[in-house]
């Protein structure tokens, strides 16, 4: 009632002045595009003031306006604008399509800074029109190939799953199979995010970003140069992503609804000898090789026997063609009291194998209030999500042989034995941050932000043995926490005669808890529980706490001359509790310089050069590691062992402490891991904007990496941590865009990105020992670390085809004895041959070598966007050039043991060439599986394949309903799309897909292929 | 009003910044303790004491995949008895077991299972353990009386000299480490040296070490006292052929009675429970504390069938025809009160399921199927619960030890004494013969009957260079190119320029 009264009060009094003022009267205006079109829509206000209307069809307006006024403009596909009503003749605004301006404001390291002024190499991708055609879980598959030097792999298809995204070159090493990441650091409006659970509290494997709902995101910077990055200090060193949230924009509020639907189709799958096929593939393996007196298991001799008479599709079984849903709302409008954005999303995403799916609920609220006559903007956030991944365990394999009947067979229907078990992943995560920016003069401004974030995830799991039909069920819950504290002094000054600076000033705080706990149980009674109900005995629990802190103080220094010569630095300083009091503190400088040679009076009348620029920068960055107290000298007090003897906690019944006697001492030595990085950069714009031109060229220097260095065993211990590995990567980055326009109605916009990347290790530890990469359970899984290689290359023996006849195989000169095989076997005719590199006659470890390099050499992206009239096709390609990959899955499939009959499908031999008698021109060993020494070993360079691929990601078609084609719509604007994900791979490689590898280039088909995905969708503008 | 927003603002942003407190950047883990904060009490002190002897009562059992990622074991397997007994050629493996053939054989690199035997981390660790207490108790005041300091100091230098002791007694030249964090490239030392480094450690040692401590022989003799450190040091002694020193070292022992050689109807006491004033010193086990073996890492379990274990077969025996060779006078008229002490046979013919009794005649079982039953558990047929301790030294060996002594320097009859007290305990007749190098090779006997299973055999003949009489393994050259000793692993080689292999080992497998 009050504020009708107050509204009431309010209209009269402007009645009144209507009345009263002379000046004050009823204008017309127009407002058109750049190329004189009429524009609809346009949301036209006066800036405190609330009288607004918006344009007709013939993009015409009416309102009342007194000189002096200001007016608002906005238009989605628009820039927003301001102008001040003098005269008449003001009238006819002309508004410019968004994203097509070099004057743009992108937001970079704590601040804000306008595009031309920029001295670093930072890239911005508006995610408006990508997220409004395409659905995805997380943002970053959304932007693969879309930044030069952003290297982004999808290898894992299962929904939820993270992709590897690697900014300028892998600089991360480690001596076990965890193939590390070096991994950017993540920024939400401002406060860097949890952007992974460290392995030891990871209790789902989600990834941690797909809670962030792509369509809230307005755009994401990312800063690849150490000019760019160095104010975020200790962990810009592989580069920062910065995302910005959709935030209100001025006009009339506006109502966006988007809903879609796919349809996810089943890729190509793994080739299977079916039935008969492999009935008679298993037959002729024992027909050739079976020694005496073994003979086929009854599977595959009793053919009378309905249980084993099948030829079932497993593969098929699993997977299928299955749905993924999203829909997103949101509201958004600003005014002079702020802006306010509410958005609301659900993503239902069925995986193409069965139990296996994602679904997102994701609520941001952002509100700012304007507040003591603009010189105070407080501004909260929170955002609430919850991601629900569904996984299998291992109980129902695509890999089981095709005798076995279906689950669905009735002759096994309903029975226990194929039991999957089910394990439920859930992140749920709330980030609530508010920050309040006072304007102290006109150019100061002081900002403090408060955040904090909580991370929890829980995963339940149930799962049954298909042998033992004994039950696990594993219940873990862990909590992630961040609390961020911030606050920044801004001064910009302009003075003289275009002299402009900027500085800032800034110190944050910061703390990350994590802690988890587990407890599982077996019984041997099948449970349908994926909970832990704490049998009687058989349960085991655990919990686990972690906390680390930060405390930063940093600066940075803008100058320009009238946007023509640039000079940028930045200083940082961190400390960090990860490390002992006497080496707490690192410091992070940068320096860039820049000049936009296209303002010197030389070009001022070139018709080609809208814009040029050579920039250069130079600067030191940082990461730190997960574990929080190595530095500190963790003690032991011992555990129970496999029988709860405390025999190795007591003596006497007495306890103690011992040092942890993996990770040696108390280290005060262990520092940052320092990453200088150069870069050299022009930006050219040519025809007003037709052709944008970007190079980079980079090399960026990583030096103490962490690594585990093994120590005498008479010390006690058995390693330490030292900053001990250097890496380089050396590259460059190359962007064409094109923005053309053919007639009136027709534009072609192209981004072709590409960049190449070499990456070499400069130092390990040890006397730069090789590291052969060894898994947790002590297996060489063949991959090697080695000084002026590239990282994780393959540690392999060479292959040289295959010994067709006894004459090749060689003899010694010396003793007359034929070379020795692997495992000291008496090489045949038929098996590998392999070079022997030392030239002993014995083939063993000394003879493996450096056989290939799985780290992309030039990948890139080629995205393509026509329009005419209402519709668009939008086509995003990705590719990779020059990159080594093992087709592990094909090795580990014709790897029979002498077990092999019954433990699973089998490849269709026909499609392969392998070795059967002499003269077989063939690429594969002999596949006898009573040989002593298998010839299908792990490491045989055969498997090595060109991991190259051309990947057309996604084509999105798309015809949008305007009121500037359409003037009776009922909505602001429609776009009605459908979009193929997925659509086509070009490759070498003969497994199903070669993006679906490791970081370190092992085939992970047999993990989860991708999907191809057919999305319909609406959006809808109100 | 611009100056009030300035002067609130900067005062702001000073408190701030001011708060910086050093104490926001000292995050503490909250489920262990770090190094600074582990060494602040005297019960920190009493814990680190106990936790290095509990690392070496690990040492001795073995190290399993846990230590170290270079081994594949899940379990030790009671390596005591490998490296002290397996290759004295009084043993048989009566399924036949591959691995320990080899072991008997002395093919100690051929198999991957023997592999951990090799290894000596653990033995290290406790060194390291030990020379972590010596550099950070001296500073404790907190709860710790500097008499009970003085203590646990001596304890410790006792301790490590053990484990290098120890260690060189299968190993042959080891690296001395007296240094907490000594991460250099140590270089293996002549046995010799590290033999006097033990003796001197234990004159160190041995004047603030009490002779006994409050509780349980076990609990008082499973730690270090007098009678351990002068054991050990006399020990060390008959390594660098000092008899003289040896020998006094004894008579302290002997002087200070508080040991005797206890009746046969109580090694029950003696071998299962470690409750008998005969115990000098050995590895603490007890079920009431809960330090017990289970399946792996104590030897018992592999010698012991029904009714002792679920297992039914034996791996480790010694054979009939081997026992009437080693005990002359029980094959005479089964005078020798050890035999049935020490064997037993089972009847076989009861069902597993059962608890089999066992039969009379301790040989009755023939050849290949006599339990050795030295250390025994209760009959309950489970695997769980091994809690015999370890013997280290014993009253009997130290007197057999000082008889060997005192023969090599002439003094017979003293020999004889001591012999002889231990003969007449098991019911043998006196032995009276008073040529020294007679009496010599009777006292080395009588170790072998007294001592059996208790991880003394093999030392005491690599210790006189006689191995290959007894191991048809091993040649005279062989061992004195040092076949006796145990292989260095391949893991000690890694990041020590210095390491070298035995010479032996260098060429067999």
């Amino acid at each position: 009632m009050k504020a009708l009264l107050k509204g009431a009060c309010f209209l009269a009094a402007i009645l009144m002045i209507s009345l009263m003022g002379y000046s004050q009267s009823v204008m017309t205006g127009k407002i058109t595009d750049s190329d004189g079109k009429p524009v609809a829509g346009v949301s036209v206000g006066i800036k405190g003031k609330s009288a607004g209307t918006t344009t007709d069809a013939a993009g015409n307006f009416r309102l009342r306006l007194n000189p002096g006024d200001t007016l608002t403009l906005s238009s989605i596909g628009f820039e927003s604008r301001q102008i001040v009503f003098k005269k008449v003749s003001d009238l006819k605004i002309k508004l410019t399509e968004e994203n097509k301006t070099l004057s743009d404001v992108v937001v970079t390291g704590y601040k804000s800074q306008i595009r031309a002024e920029i001295t670093g190499a930072v890239s911005t991708i508006k995610m408006d029109k990508i997220t409004e055609g395409q659905a995805a879980e997380s943002f970053g598959s959304l932007l693969q190939g879309k930044v030069a030097g952003v290297n982004i792999q999808l290898n894992s298809g299962e929904p939820g799953a993270t992709p590897a995204i690697i900014i300028r070159g892998l600089a991360a090493v480690s001596r076990g199979d965890a193939s590390a990441i070096s991994e950017p650091l993540y920024v939400i409006d401002g406060i860097p995010i949890i952007s992974r659970m460290s392995s030891e509290f990871a209790v789902t494997s989600t990834n941690v970003l797909a809670d962030l709902n792509p369509s809230d995101i307005e755009d994401v910077v990312v800063l690849k140069d150490a000019s760019a990055a160095a104010i975020y200090g200790s962990r810009a060193a592989n580069g920062v992503i910065l995302i910005t949230t959709k935030k209100g924009k001025r006009g009339k509020p506006q109502i966006n609804l988007n809903i879609r639907t796919g349809v996810n189709f089943v890729p190509q799958l793994r080739d299977v000898a079916g039935g008969v096929k492999e009935r008679e593939q298993v037959k002729r393996l024992y027909d050739l090789y079976a020694p005496y007196g073994i003979s086929m298991p009854a599977m595959y001799s009793d053919v009378t026997n309905p249980f084993y008479n099948n030829s079932s599709d497993w593969q098929g079984y699993l997977y299928n063609t299955s749905v993924t849903q999203d829909y997103n709302a949101s509201i958004r409008g600003a005014g002079d009291f702020g802006q306010y954005s509410i958005s609301m999303g659900y993503m239902d995403s069925k995986g193409i194998l069965f139990n296996t799916g994602f679904k997102r609920y994701s609520l941001m609220a952002n509100t700012s209030f304007n507040a003591l006559k603009n010189r105070l903007i407080i501004n909260n956030t929170l955002a609430v999500s919850r991601t629900d991944q569904g996984k299998n365990p291992d109980g129902l394999s695509t890999s089981y042989s095709s005798l076995i009947p279906l689950p669905d067979n009735p002759l096994v229907k309903g029975s226990e034995v194929y039991t999957p078990g089910h394990i439920s992943n859930l992140n749920d995560r709330v980030r609530f941050s508010s920050d309040a920016t006072l304007n102290i003069l006109q150019n100061l401004s002081y900002k403090a932000s408060l955040s904090l974030e909580y991370l929890r995830a829980m995963q339940d799991s149930y799962s049954e043995s298909r042998r033992t039909l004994r039950a696990t069920n594993q219940s873990a819950a862990g909590e992630n926490q961040n609390l961020l504290f911030q606050n920044t002094l801004t001064y910009t000054p302009k003075f003289g005669n275009g002299h402009s600076l900027s500085i800032l000033l800034g110190q944050s705080m910061e703390k990350t808890e994590a802690k988890t706990t587990t407890v599982n149980s077996v019984s041997a009674a099948p449970t349908l529980s994926q909970t832990v109900n704490w049998p009687k005995g058989g349960s085991i629990g655990s919990s686990n706490y972690g906390a680390s802190t930060l405390m930063s103080y940093f600066s940075r220094l803008d100058y320009n001359f009238q946007q023509k010569y640039l000079l940028g630095a930045s200083i940082r300083t961190d400390g960090s509790s990860k490390f002992g009091s006497a080496n707490r503190w690192g410091v992070f400088p940068s320096i860039s310089a820049g000049w936009n040679f296209a303002k010197e009076n030389l070009f001022a009348n070139s018709d080609w050069l809208t814009n040029g620029k050579i920039r250069g920068s130079f600067g030191l960055s940082g990461t730190t590691w997960d574990n929080n107290y190595l530095a500190l000298g963790i003690m032991d007090g011992g555990k129970l062992d496999q029988y709860n003897s405390l025999i190795q906690i007591a003596y006497g019944g007495i306890a103690g402490f011992t040092p942890t006697w993996y990770d040696g001492f108390k280290n005060d030595n262990l520092t940052w891991v320092k990453t200088s990085m150069a870069n050299l950069g022009v930006d050219l714009t040519l025809f007003q904007g037709k052709v944008e031109f970007i190079f980079d060229a980079y090399e960026k220097l990583t030096k103490g990496l962490l690594l585990s260095t093994s120590l005498p065993t008479t010390s006690g211990y058995n390693e330490v941590y030292r900053n001990a590995a250097d890496v380089l990567n050396q590259g460059l980055e190359f962007t064409v865009s094109t923005n053309l326009r053919f007639g009136n109605d027709f534009t072609w916009g192209s981004n072709m990105n590409f960049a190449y990347n070499k990456n070499r290790v400069v130092k390990l530890p040890d006397g730069n020992a090789d590291i052969i990469k060894v898994s947790t359970s002590g297996q060489d899984f063949g991959s090697i670390v080695r000084v002026g290689d590239p990282l994780n290359g393959f540690f392999f023996y060479e292959s040289q085809g295959i010994y067709q006849a006894e004459n090749q195989i060689p003899v010694n000169p010396k003793t007359g004895k034929k070379l020795v095989g692997l495992q000291n076997k008496n090489l045949q005719v038929g098996d590998r041959n392999f070079k022997d590199q030392n030239g002993d006659y014995i083939i063993d470890v000394s003879d493996r070598v450096y056989s290939g390099d799985p780290n992309p050499k030039w990948s890139g992206g080629w995205t393509n966007d026509f329009t005419y009239r209402g519709f668009s096709l939008n086509i995003v390609s990705t590719f990779v050039v020059g990159r080594d990959i093992v087709n592990t899955d094909l090795l580990d499939r014709l790897k029979l043991g002498k077990a092999f009959a019954g433990n699973g499908s089998l490849p269709n031999f026909d499609n392969y060439s392998i070795w059967e008698k002499s003269g077989d021109n063939a690429r594969f060993p002999t596949l006898n599986p009573w040989s002593d020494a298998t010839q299908v070993i792990n490491y045989d360079s055969e498997y090595i394949e060109d991991g190259s691929y051309f990947k057309i990601r996604s084509a999105t078609l798309s015809y949008t309903f305007n009121k500037r084609f359409i003037r009776r719509l009922p909505f602001d604007r429609m776009r009605v799309y459908c979009t193929a994900d997925n659509l086509v791979t070009f490759q070498n490689y003969s497994g199903p897909d070669a993006e679906l590898v490791t970081i370190d280039g092992y085939d992970m088909s047999k993990g989860y292929p991708m999907r191809r995905m057919f999305l319909f969708g609406v959006s809808i503008s109100l | 009003m611009k100056n009030k927003f300035l002067i609130i603002g900067c005062v702001w942003l000073i408190s701030v910044l001011g708060q910086s407190c050093k104490k926001w950047l000292d995050q503490l883990p909250i489920n262990t303790v770090t190094e600074d904060q582990a060494w602040k009490t005297g019960a920190d002190a009493e814990g680190a004491v106990a936790a290095a002897f509990a690392i070496f009562r690990r040492a001795l059992s073995g190290l399993t995949k846990d230590d170290t990622p270079a081994t594949t074991r899940n379990g030790s397997w009671g390596d005591y008895y490998f490296w002290g007994d397996a290759r004295s050629g009084d043993w048989i493996t009566p399924n036949d077991d591959g691995d320990w053939g080899a072991c008997f054989q002395n093919h100690l690199k051929e198999r991957t299972e023997l592999e951990p035997m090799t290894n000596w981390r653990l033995y290290y660790r406790t060194i390291e353990q030990c020379n972590l207490v010596l550099e950070k108790i001296p500073s404790i005041t907190d709860g710790l009386t500097e008499e009970r300091k003085k203590q646990l100091l001596a304890e410790a230098h006792f301790l490590r000299a053990l484990a290098h002791f120890y260690a060189a007694r299968i190993w042959g030249d080891v690296p001395i480490n007296l240094e907490a964090r000594n991460v250099k490239p140590l270089g293996r030392e002549p046995l010799n040296d590290v033999m006097k480094m033990v003796v001197e450690e234990a004159n160190i040692a041995i004047p603030d070490l009490p002779w006994k401590r409050e509780g349980t022989i076990k609990e008082s003799m499973s730690r270090g006292t007098k009678g351990a450190a002068l054991a050990m040091k006399a020990h060390a002694l008959m390594w660098l052929k000092d008899y003289q020193g040896a020998s006094d070292a004894m008579k302290e022992i002997i002087n200070s009675n508080i040991f005797k050689l206890v009746p046969i109807d109580q090694f029950r006491n003696l071998f299962d429970a470690g409750e008998s004033e005969e115990v000098i010193l050995e590895m603490y086990y007890d079920i009431k504390k809960g330090e017990t073996a289970d399946y792996y890492g104590h030897i018992m379990t592999y010698y012991l069938t029904n009714p002792y274990t679920s297992r039914s077969n034996l791996s480790l025996a010694v054979a009939k025809s081997k026992i009437l060779e080693i005990y002359p006078d029980y094959a005479r008229d089964g005078s020798d009160k050890r035999v049935p002490a020490f064997f037993q046979s089972i009847d076989f013919s009861v069902s597993a399921s059962e608890l089999r009794p066992v039969l009379a005649d301790p040989l009755a079982n023939g050849e290949r199927a006599i339990m050795f039953a030295k250390f025994r558990k209760v009959k309950d047929r489970s695997y769980s619960l091994m809690e015999a301790p370890v013997p280290v030294f014993r009253y009997a060996d130290i007197l057999l030890l000082k008889a060997e002594a005192d023969a090599r320097l002439g003094k017979v009859a003293d020999a004889l004494i001591n012999l002889n007290a231990v003969r007449t305990r098991a019911g043998i007749p006196e032995f009276t013969r008073d040529d020294a190098p007679t009496v010599i090779e009777e006292v080395l006997e009588e170790r072998r009957r007294e001592l059996i299973g208790e991880f003394q055999r093999v030392y005491d003949l690599v210790r006189l260079g006689r191995l290959h009489e007894f191991n048809s393994s091993i040649t005279e050259q062989g061992e004195k190119d040092g076949a006796g000793f145990y292989p260095v692993s391949d893991e000690a080689f890694a990041n020590n320029p210095n390491m070298e292999q035995t010479y032996y080992w260098q060429f067999n497998q």
